[in-house]
Order: structure tokens, then sequence, then C-alpha cells
């Protein structure tokens, strides 16, 4: 993705875009782990 | 959860030793930090790890015993450990059965075949016990090979495009975790699913079914792609797991895209030697499809799940010779997701009734 | 740019590395720099002038470099000479050379019986905690011994200068003469190839050119630095550049992993390498397809003797990577014409495009000859050597009106594309080396059984060519091949001397009674064809059958082609193979055979056992 920004946008939007999409998934990360009760293991882990 | 803060937790000193140390203490740092973590998840396992590191070594490379004994005493012990914790543990009480087992068995196993093929380089304890205490891929794979280890290792060099490039993965293995996996599929997907009316029961079936498919997959492919990242951290490039298995258009091609380092294991240990010890390619694909089966769980609906899989292949290598065309394509992609679904609604319950239930459904049956 | 600039304008970086050697030990342009400046004192203490000669003769790389840098700098003419040359041959070049000082080895001193006062050692084992014990113990003590010893030693004779202003000439002219190389020539008419610091930095220029250099390359060039390749396209070209010079470990055969590991672990951008070399990456290569995927490396640069057209496609097509060729000679300093990196004057089978000079082809009556057709090729241009030293007759001979005469057959293209299809003289060219074969000759004539001696060169996958001596005896003596050659060890440096030996009762002349190379030559390959002809049936075999199976043009499949890197190889037709195999050969395979059999050597060795 980041190859595809710089190709298509200056050095600075593409640095900017993928900060901001970095940051969009962290903060989903934390609302989704406050959010859902979590798992029991996963079946694959621990095999 | 819980394993995967832990994970972390380790990975921050080893990361760092790992750079601040003399080159040559680098690897002890890792063998030590890993052993203590096995030693505080699974002592069990801390045993079997060292047991079978220290003596397959041994074995193999000190011993004066004929080599094809060597070799066969090496994979009789493997296999029967890995037998016999497969048959006296189930799958669903975690903390018991060996951590990591499955994994570094089969790592095990790989690198007493390479032997046996003389393509191991460089022997050394020390090597040998890095690839088999290396944290990132201990509990959840990929299955690396060893020479790919070594070569890492002889040329590592500190490189700050790994960091950027373990560091996306990393946040993107536990998007698919946390966001896909828990939050999208099994919170918000199933609460959707379970809403529907029961009057369209065939339909809460379908979408159960692939939902729960994409749930393993997305939590498979998350923590594999956090092995890889940790893995970049410390300057390995461990092989990838998974390579977009649902945008394949047939069976065969999917199994060389899906759970791609014990696809490649089998391929090379197991069909192989079968195909061309019985000169019938069908048998090799048989067994092995079933190998990898029964390698998640010792139990009959693991072993009809590995049936299913090798009944796909084969009838994918019916349809391989014709044309290559868009509609084709995504024709095969649709039968790919749905043939795969399908067949794991047989490892999906833990009573084959209930999977044959479901099975009435989804074919109208009932 | 000339010596001058160069180093000025290192003073611009002087924290950026130039060489990373054995060991891990690092220089960096500041180091190189204080060491040409200490280094013009010396000299000067040596009471050297401008146009000097000194012998430069040592087995440390970082030495080779640093001297020659600093001779050049002060205008002192480098003699660059192999440690490896036995006394007699050095003799030899010092009686030719005359040289005003040396530079050498401790133990070349002895071995080659030098007695010269103007000799500095170079001595380097174990500098480090030594030079440190050194330092406190001179200035508790300066005992007048210990200086002596050092005032004589490299580089310990650097430490005691410190801020003293450097002695060397403010202008230098560009016909000063940069260094001599003695390539070939028997002991009584032995050739310096001078090179002028113009020949050299208008080359050096054209390489930094034609390589499109640029700041930051890192050159991983482990060639013998007392060869134009390895010290002008190694150290010369990284300081030209204002790259970094890699040569962290010997270039050894059984271990190419060390080399597959620096690629990505140094981020090289640029290696140098003989086609003998390239052989050995054909045939070790399992599990290191991969090692010049990196962000950082460019090409391969293959040098110094001719590259296969297969070899060349087969190794790079393992490693996904471009294999520039340059042909020049030490007469050229290295090049002249070159294949790639661009893409116009890249053609993999030819040596490409002449760059910065003009190119003639010439027939036996010295007329230039029509596109396609072969003749002698003759090169012109600024890099041109100046001559052989104090040898006009040699010189002469190849240098006429500025044109070169290369010895080379060559023919040019329609599109203007240079293919070398034989050579005029005798030299042999052997694993990268270029070797005459009446040096060799001479030397063996000194053995009394010998009558008579012809060495030739044949035709060899992995050296390019293999040195054949063919020797008629005197009547009734015997000679072993032990005894024979414990003395050609003893008076050959090891890359002359020959890899097979054959007696003869008489060699095959022409009327005039000239012995006919090439009659001897098909002579001694006949003479070996019986069993090499056997073992290739089988593989036309194998291959001819695993291109039917694998659905892929023949041609396209190699000895060693493996399941990696040939397409079609999967498991489904690696079995098909197998089995019609079975068929053909009448054979048996086990699991365990067919496990290994993953490459068509790999199925050779296989079968080849079998049928035993």
């Amino acid at each position: 993705m980041y190859r595809f920004l710089i190709a298509h946008f200056p050095n600075r939007i593409a640095n900017i875009i993928i900060a901001l999409w970095y940051l969009f998934l962290l903060i989903l990360n934390l609302y989704s782990s406050i959010s859902v009760e979590p798992q029991g293991a996963f079946r694959y882990v621990g095999w | 959860m819980e394993l995967l803060l832990e994970v972390f937790l380790f990975s921050i000193p080893l990361i760092i030793l790992s750079w601040a140390l003399p080159k040559r203490f680098v690897l002890l740092s890792q063998i030590i930090i890993t052993g203590a973590f096995i030693l505080y998840k699974s002592p069990i396992s801390f045993l079997i790890l060292t047991f079978i590191s220290f003596g397959n070594f041994y074995l193999l490379h000190k011993s004066n015993l004929k080599n094809s004994i060597k070799i066969g005493i090496s994979l009789v012990v493997l296999i029967l450990l890995i037998a016999s914790a497969k048959l006296l543990f189930s799958i669903h009480d975690h903390w018991i059965i060996p951590l990591g087992m499955s994994y570094y068995i089969f790592r095990n196993i790989h690198y007493t075949i390479e032997y046996y093929k003389g393509k191991i380089l460089n022997e050394s304890i020390l090597f040998y016990l890095a690839y088999n205490f290396f944290l990132p891929v201990l509990i959840i794979g990929p299955i690396n090979r060893y020479h790919e280890f070594v070569k890492d290792w002889q040329r590592r060099r500190f490189n700050s495009e790994y960091f950027s490039a373990g560091l996306q993965r990393i946040l993107y293995g536990v998007s698919k975790v946390m966001i896909v996996g828990n939050y999208l599929l099994t919170a918000k997907g199933a609460v959707f699913i379970s809403d529907i009316d029961d009057s369209h029961a065939w339909l809460k079936a379908y979408l159960e079914t692939i939902e729960s498919v994409l749930n393993a997959y997305f939590q498979f492919a998350g923590y594999s792609d956090i092995a890889i990242g940790i893995s970049l951290f410390l300057g390995y490039r461990i092989m990838d797991n998974f390579n977009y298995p649902f945008l394949a258009s047939n069976m065969q091609e999917f199994w060389s895209k899906y759970h791609m380092s014990l696809s490649a294991f089998c391929r090379d240990y197991i069909y192989t030697p079968i195909a061309s010890f019985y000169r019938k390619p069908l048998l090799g694909i048989i067994a092995t499809m079933i190998i990898i089966g029964l390698w998640h769980e010792i139990s009959f609906s693991f072993l009809i799940w590995g049936a299913l899989q090798a009944i796909g292949i084969i009838l994918s290598s019916f349809f391989k010779a014709s044309s290559d065309s868009f509609i084709r394509k995504n024709l095969g992609r649709i039968f790919v997701l749905n043939y795969f679904s399908l067949s794991s609604v047989v490892i999906h319950y833990d009573e084959l009734a209930q999977a044959l239930h479901v099975y009435k459904v989804l074919f109208f049956l009932n | 740019m000339n010596i001058i600039e160069v180093l000025e304008r290192a003073k611009s970086y002087p924290k950026r590395l130039f060489a990373v050697l054995h060991d891990g030990e690092t220089v960096t342009y500041g180091d190189l720099l204080s060491r040409v400046d200490k280094l013009s004192l010396i000299f000067d203490g040596l009471g050297l002038k401008e146009g000097d000669k000194i012998v430069l003769s040592t087995n440390d790389k970082l030495s080779v470099a640093e001297i020659t840098i600093a001779a050049y700098r002060y205008g002192l003419t480098v003699i660059l000479s192999d440690p490896n040359a036995k006394a007699e041959r050095m003799h030899s070049i010092i009686h030719s050379a005359t040289p005003d000082a040396f530079f050498i080895d401790s133990a070349l001193k002895e071995g080659w019986r030098i007695q010269d006062v103007n000799c500095i050692e170079i001595k380097k084992a174990n500098e480090g905690k030594k030079t440190l014990f050194k330092k406190i113990f001179s200035q508790a003590s300066p005992s007048h011994e210990n200086r002596e010893t050092s005032d004589h030693s490299y580089p310990a004779c650097l430490s005691v200068l410190t801020n003293v202003a450097p002695k060397y000439p403010k202008t230098l002219d560009p016909s000063c003469v940069a260094y001599m190389m003695y390539t070939s020539g028997s002991t009584s008419d032995p050739k310096g190839v001078v090179i002028s610091h113009k020949n050299l930095f208008v080359h050096l220029e054209t390489l930094m050119n034609v390589y499109g250099f640029e700041e930051g390359v890192n050159i991983l060039n482990l060639l013998n630095l007392y060869h134009t390749d390895g010290i002008n396209q190694g150290p010369m070209l990284a300081l030209y550049s204002g790259g970094t010079w890699f040569s962290p470990f010997k270039l050894d055969t059984a271990r190419l992993d060390l080399i597959y590991y620096a690629i990505y672990k140094y981020k090289i951008t640029h290696l140098f390498v003989a086609p003998t070399l390239l052989s050995f990456f054909e045939k070790y290569h399992e599990n290191f397809e991969d090692s010049f995927q990196t962000p950082d490396f460019k090409f391969a640069i293959s040098v110094a003797a001719y590259l296969d057209e297969r070899l060349w496609h087969s190794v790079s097509t393992i490693f996904k990577i471009q294999i520039v060729n340059i042909y020049g000679l030490t007469e050229t300093v290295t090049g002249s014409i070159f294949c790639g990196p661009g893409s116009e004057t890249f053609k993999i089978g030819t040596i490409g495009k002449p760059v910065d000079c003009s190119i003639k082809i010439i027939n036996e009556e010295g007329k230039e000859v029509s596109r396609g057709e072969r003749g002698e090729l003759l090169l012109k241009g600024d890099h041109i050597m100046v001559g052989y030293f104090n040898n006009p007759e040699a010189t002469d001979k190849v240098l006429i009106d500025g044109w070169l005469y290369s010895g080379d057959i060559a023919l040019q293209d329609d599109e203007g594309f240079v293919k070398i299809v034989g050579r005029k003289k005798s030299m042999i060219n052997s694993g990268g080396f270029r070797v005459q074969p009446e040096e060799i000759e001479e030397i063996m004539l000194k053995v009394n059984e010998i009558d008579e001696c012809k060495v030739i060169g044949l035709p060899d996958q992995i050296l390019t060519e293999r040195i054949v001596a063919c020797i008629v005896l005197h009547a009734d003596v015997k000679l072993t091949d032990v005894a024979l050659f414990k003395f050609l060890r003893e008076n050959l440096e090891p890359e002359k001397i020959p890899h097979e030996i054959h007696y003869l009762d008489a060699f095959p002349r022409g009327i005039s009674g000239k012995v006919q190379v090439e009659k001897l030559k098909s002579l001694i390959s006949e003479k070996h064809a019986g069993p090499i002809a056997k073992s290739e049936k089988a593989l036309d075999t194998v291959i001819s059958n695993a291109a039917d199976i694998f659905r892929v043009e023949q041609k396209e499949i190699s000895e060693l082609s493996s399941t990696k890197t040939l397409s079609g190889w999967d498991s489904l037709s690696h079995l098909a193979l197998i089995t019609r195999l079975e068929q053909v050969f009448n054979i048996k395979f086990s699991t365990s055979d067919i496990m290994v059999m993953n490459s068509i050597n790999a199925i050779l060795k296989v079968i080849n056992k079998k049928l035993k």
C-alpha cells in the first residue's frame, strides 16, 4: 500500500495518509479489545 | 489474548538484547529467554523440547550408529511423541498439552530428514538450540526451516526496513485477530447471524459455516503475522504462512497458499516419499491430506476433514488444464470458499452428530 | 579528477567508510587521508622523489590499498608484485625495473633475498593489543632499539609521526607513471605494463560512468589485488567514486556461503567476480537463490576472462540478477568494451560496445573488415598503456599508431555488438588468470629429463581453460609426476601450475618443423573424449525425457537445472520423470533416491550409481 501511495502522491502526503491509517487501525484495535470479551484461546494456539 | 500479551512481554527483552549484546552472545540470549518462557507457560513442554533438542542432536551428530538406524530412532521417537500427545490430550483442554509441540516436533522431523539427505551444512548445537528455542514461532508456527534460519542468522544486520516492516506486520496481525476476527466476525457477525429468524434455517447455517472458517483464517493468519513481525524485529525473515488463500481458484492452489509452512512440509516429507514409493500420486495426496488433518487432532472428524481436502485437490486436477478466463477464475474462488467452509463443518463440532445435523440443513435433507 | 582532487574531495566525508576488511576491520576516509599524509613523510625519509619506483608486495589487503594510494599522491610508481611470485621471477623484475625502495612482507624479504636498505617491512600481526602496549612502553622509556625496528616496519613507523605537515608535490604531471604490472613474459624478457596517472584516472571515470556509480556504492571485490581487476575495480574504484570497498574474507570456493551472506549483510551494491567463480555459483546455489534479492544490490560484474554464454544465462536465471561483462586487458587498465548495465549495450554472449574508446577489427592484411567478419581487435583511447617498461621491442609489436593490438579475434554484428571468437596469442586464460605458456615452458625445460615441452590451454567448464603441459622426454629416462609437480610448485606461482601433464613420443609438426598447436590440442582432447562421451549420453537421455515431461525446450534444461530453477518441474511431473527414467534405464529408484533427486545433476549421480 505504501508503495502505491508513494507512486501516486507526493512523499509528505503519502506519509500522512499512512500514519493516519496506522492510527485508525490502532484505535480500532483498542476499541475492539475493550468492547469484545476476550475470546476463548484460539484453536491453533498451542498446537 | 493473555498468551499474546505474554509473548509480547518476553519479546521486548529478547529484541533489545539481540541488538545490544555482542554477536556471540545473541543466540544464547534467545535460547535462554525462550526457554524461560516455555518453562513458565508449560514446564512439560520445556522438558520435552529440551530432551528432543539435545537428544536428536547427539543422536544424529555424535553417536556412532549406522545412519539408517539413527534416522529410524529419531523419526520413531518424534512421531511417537506427537502421536501420544495428540491421543492423550484433547484439543480442548489447553494448558495441559505441551505448548507448541505440534510445531517443534515437525521442525525436528524436518531437521532429521534433511540430515538424512545430507543437506545440513551448519551443524552446531548452538544453531540447533536457537532454531528450536525461537520464541516468535514457538507457539503458532510457521514451521520454519533450519537452513533458512541459519542463513538469516549468518547474514543478520541491523536493518531499519525490517523494523518498519515488522511493526506493520504486527499491527496488521493484531488487527486481523482483534478487529476482523474478534470484533467483526465473532462479536458482530455471530450476533447478526443468531438474530436471523429461525425460519431461515438454511441461511443461518450457511452463514455460520462461512463465518467460522473466515474467523479461523483471520485469527490464524493474524497470529502468524505477529510471529513474522516479531522475527523481523530480531532480524530474521520467517517464511509466510498464508498467501491470500481465498483468492485461489482451485483446491490445489488453495492448499499451496493456506498454512503454507505445514503444507510445504507435508509436500516434501510425506507426499514425495509416499507418492514415489508407491508410484501413485493419488495415494500421496490422500495420505498427505489425512496427515494434515490428523496433525490438528487425532480424531475421526479430522480424518474425514483431511479426506475431504484430498478429494477437493483430486477434483481440481481434472479442471486444471482448461482455460483461465476471468469468469472461471471467480467461479473457482467461490467454489474454493464454499468447498473449504462446507468441508470444515465436520471439525467445528465436538460431536460428529452435530456436524451431521448441520449438513442436513445445508443440503436440504431435513 | 586526478588523485589530488579525489583525495581533496574525500576530506569532506572523513567519517565515511573507505574499506571493510578481514575480521571486521574498518577504515574510514579520514583514516586513509591521515595514512596518506604520514606515508609521504616516510617516502621523504627514504629519500624518494617524484617518479621513483617502489616494489609493493604484501598479503595485507589494507596495506596494499593505502600504500598504493599514498604513492600515487606522492608521484611514485608502484610496482605491484604478487607475494606468491617466486624469487627468480622477482629478481628478473627487479633487474628490469630498478626500484628505489621496497614495501614488502617480512617473509618476502627473506624469501626473495632482498638486501636493499630502502626496505620497509610490512608487519601487521595482532596489531590491536600490541600497539597499545607499545605506546605505553615507548612513552615510559623510548628505547633506541625499538625505534630502529619500528622505523623500518609498517605501519609501526607511522605511529611516531604526529602533526607533521605532509610532504608531497602540489601538482602532478598526468603523464607520471602510476603503476607497473608485470603480466607475463619469460624471465629473460619480462613485460611490465606501464600505466600513467592519465590512463588510470581517465579509465576510473569511464568505469564510474558505465556502472552508474553514485554515492554510497558498496563494492564487494575479493579478487587478487596484484591483478588490475582486484586493485583498480576494488579500492581504487571505491576511492574514486566515494564508495566503500568490501573484502571481508578470503575468496574460497568452499565457502561461497560467505559471499551469499555478505550481499545482504554489508548492503553490497556491486559484486565483482571472475567467470570461474560464477561457475561455482552455478554449482552451489541450493537455498541461496534469493541471496541477491536485496533492496541494495544492483548487478554483478564479470571481469578478467571470457564469460561463456551458457554460464552467463544460467547464473543470471538462478539468482535473478544482471551480470555485466567487461572486456579489457592489463594494457587497457581494466576495460574498454562493456556489456551492460544499460539495455542498449547489453546482449548476453557478446562483450557489448566500446565506451570512451575506438575499436577496429582488421584482417591479416591489416585492412578493416566489414560487419560480421572476423579479425583482430584493436583498441585506441586515453586509457591505453604507455608501453612495456624498457622494452620497446615488445611495445612496438602491440602498440602501433596508438592502436593496441589485443590479440583477440573478434567480430562486430549488425547492431554493433562485439563478440570474441578466438585468440591470436598463445596466452591461456585459466580461472581468471592470464598465463603465458612460454613462461611455463621455460621453467619446465629446466628439468633435465624433459626434451621438449609445449603448454596449451584446453576448454574447461570451470576454469574457462585448463593448463595442459605436453612433454616429450629424452630417450630412456623416466620422470614421475610427483617429482615434476614438486619442482613446478617451487618455481611457479600456484595459478600457473599445469592442471594436466601428458607424455608424448613426439609432437605433431608442420613442414617447417613448427609444432602444430591446433593438432596437438585435438590430439589431447581426443585422448580424453572416451569416458566423458558416455556420461554425456546419459545426460542427453535424462534431459530429453525431462524436456518431454516438463513441456519445455531441451535447451532450457542443463545439468544444473533443479526443481527450484525449472518451471514445470513440480511434484507431479517429478514422479512422471522418475517413472519414465526407470523404464528407459531399466533400473529401480528407492524412495530415498527420489528424495535427493531434485536436480538433473543429482539424478545423473543416482543413475550412474545404479548402472554400476
